[in-house]
């Protein structure tokens, strides 16, 4: 009897222990990907402006040099410009964003900015194009930043808040 | 003697209470600290009220203050 209530308290405890290393990962992760989409834009920004790339081969181009959140924005948006639906870049990175946001750890800003950038992508000059990436880039670096501060703050955190966190709903019900 | 058991599950409250606060509040969130505080506290208050109204019920029986 002791024993099985022993079992039950530390899988309580190993429980909420794991979810509390998943929140602090998350922390972990958000401050990356943001490195990663600004470094993609940057990438994407060198395309248009020097080698004039047409817009879905350069986009294949970048998300083949990143890993699997970031690159499903960029692979996502050349599959819906090149679907044959006719879609617009704008609506393109639309329908990439909706796909990209459930797996990525980006917060509600961060999509927001985001979806402001398409709806500038495509539809002007190449010196207008290089001002919307530039400016997407500044935004996302002050994101970055503000990510990078909250991480410093949460993920040490988190990884210890879920094992306490254990320990005493399993004291409470033992 | 359940009584016993209480004592060291009291103790284990506050050892991890004392924890969480410390954590809390060295990752800026004050509030945070003293609710998990102010929990503890009501928790180890709803496991001793009631020997606690045993006791008052036992000083009654004693008296005759019935």
């Amino acid at each position: 009897m002791i024993g099985l209530k022993l079992c039950g308290a530390l899988i309580v405890i190993f429980a909420l222990g794991g979810a509390g290393i998943l929140t602090a990962k998350n922390y972990q992760q958000h401050p990356q990907q943001i490195k990663s989409i600004r470094i993609a834009f940057r990438m994407l920004e060198t395309e248009i402006a020097y080698a004039a790339t047409p817009l879905p081969e350069a986009l294949a181009k970048i998300s083949g040099y990143f890993s699997l959140p970031v690159a499903l924005l960029f692979s996502c948006t050349r599959e819906a410009l090149l679907s044959g639906e006719g879609l617009t870049a704008t609506e393109a990175w639309g329908v990439a964003l909706t796909a990209f946001a459930p797996q990525a750890s980006l917060k509600d800003e961060d999509l927001e900015i985001l979806q402001h950038f398409g709806s500038g992508l495509g539809n002007s000059d190449r010196e207008e194009q290089v001002k919307n990436l530039k400016l997407v880039q500044e935004q996302l670096k002050v994101q970055e930043q503000k990510a990078e501060t909250e991480r410093e703050k949460n993920e040490k955190l988190w990884r210890t808040l879920g094992f306490l966190m254990g320990a005493v709903v399993a004291l409470i019900l033992f | 003697m359940p009584t016993v058991d209480l004592i060291f599950r009291i103790a284990g409250v506050g050892i991890i209470t004392a924890v969480l606060h410390t954590l809390l509040k060295q990752a800026d969130k004050e509030e945070q600290a003293y609710l998990v505080t102010l929990a503890g506290v009501a928790i180890v208050l709803v496991w001793v009220i009631q020997l606690i109204a045993n006791l008052f019920n036992e000083v009654r029986a004693v008296f005759q203050l019935w």
